[in-house]
């Protein structure tokens, strides 16, 4: 009976505990008085820095930034057409684009800020019977009327198949083997990337405080 | 007992998880984010993006959520390519009002 108390008291505490860490964080908070001071209201996606191994990496991740963006509160410019117009005007290489002063893309696209992503890890690695897929970026926003940096922030996210225990020895490893072999076939970046955007932007104390269009703004100095 | 515990330990949980929902959206996104990627992976699918940017422009006229910040610009760029002008600049007219 006692046993059994314990083991109760057990069950809640470790529930309680699954709770708190799944929205607690103990970060702690970022300098956001320049941010706060330039008080800026949208952001201009520059081409992503590729140092991954894999080419179409960058175009791929442009596709998943605009939405956590903008759900944040900020106008986003439209990243096809921006994409396209710095290709024309000789900004298409994205590490050239990074060199440009950013105060030059302030008067080209009248943007507020400028994102500046680093894709350092876009892999997915593959072992007969395991496999994992990894991306790893660095994101910077500069104030594009000032050319300061205002916030910087870097995610690391994994996945890997769980192994399911198919109940005898060989199938098990059957099972794992036709994982390992689907991830190598077609790894799956993009929901891995989300994950990375939606922390990097709207973590407590180190994402992007609420700008001018989410109900929110100027009400979560707490929290940034 | 320790079923019933369980079940204590799940409600609070629950309240807790719920103190740090996501947001509802603000805007109305369709399947931007989709087509946009299956025409980087392959430049032939422009007319499914350029078909789905139409489509939320269509729906924001009968929605109460706007489309997301850019989309009525992605659309008059896409025409733009095209070479109609006109018809361009009447979707960059509607992003600057959106």
């Amino acid at each position: 009976m006692f046993h059994k108390k314990i083991l109760s008291k057990l069950a809640i505490f470790s529930l309680i505990l699954i709770s708190l860490s799944a929205c607690q964080t103990t970060n702690i908070k970022k300098d956001y008085s320049s941010f706060r001071e330039a008080d800026p209201r949208s952001i201009l996606i520059v081409p992503v820095v590729n140092n991954s191994v894999e080419v179409d990496a960058p175009d791929l991740f442009l596709s998943t930034l605009s939405r956590y963006l903008a759900e944040r509160g900020y106008y986003v410019f439209p990243v096809n057409l921006v994409k396209n117009v710095m290709e024309e005007d000789g900004m298409g290489d994205a590490n050239l684009a990074h060199e440009v002063d950013p105060t030059r893309l302030g008067e080209i696209f009248g943007s507020d800020m400028a994102l500046y992503v680093k894709i350092n890890t876009w892999t997915a690695e593959w072992a007969v019977i395991a496999a994992s897929v990894t991306v790893e970026m660095e994101y910077v926003l500069k104030d594009t009327r000032t050319g300061q940096t205002l916030w910087t922030d870097s995610q690391t996210r994994q996945w890997a198949p769980k192994t399911h225990n198919a109940g005898h020895p060989l199938l098990t490893l059957i099972v794992a083997a036709i994982q390992a072999a689907a991830v190598k076939a077609a790894p799956n970046y993009i929901p891995l990337a989300q994950q990375a955007n939606y922390n990097a932007f709207n973590q407590i104390k180190t994402g992007l405080p609420a700008g001018p269009y989410n109900p929110k703004y100027q009400n979560d100095m707490e929290d940034f | 007992m320790i079923k019933k515990s369980i079940k204590v330990g799940l409600l609070i949980s629950a309240l807790g998880l719920g103190a740090c929902q996501q947001q509802p959206d603000i805007y109305n996104w369709g399947e931007y984010e989709t087509t946009m990627l299956a025409y980087y992976k392959d430049a032939s699918h422009i007319g499914a993006f350029e078909a789905e940017l139409l489509a939320l422009i269509e729906q924001s006229d009968v929605s109460d959520k706007k489309i997301g910040p850019g989309i009525f610009a992605e659309y008059g760029y896409l025409l733009l390519q095209k070479g109609d002008i006109e018809k361009s600049v009447k979707y960059f007219t509607l992003e600057k009002k959106n």
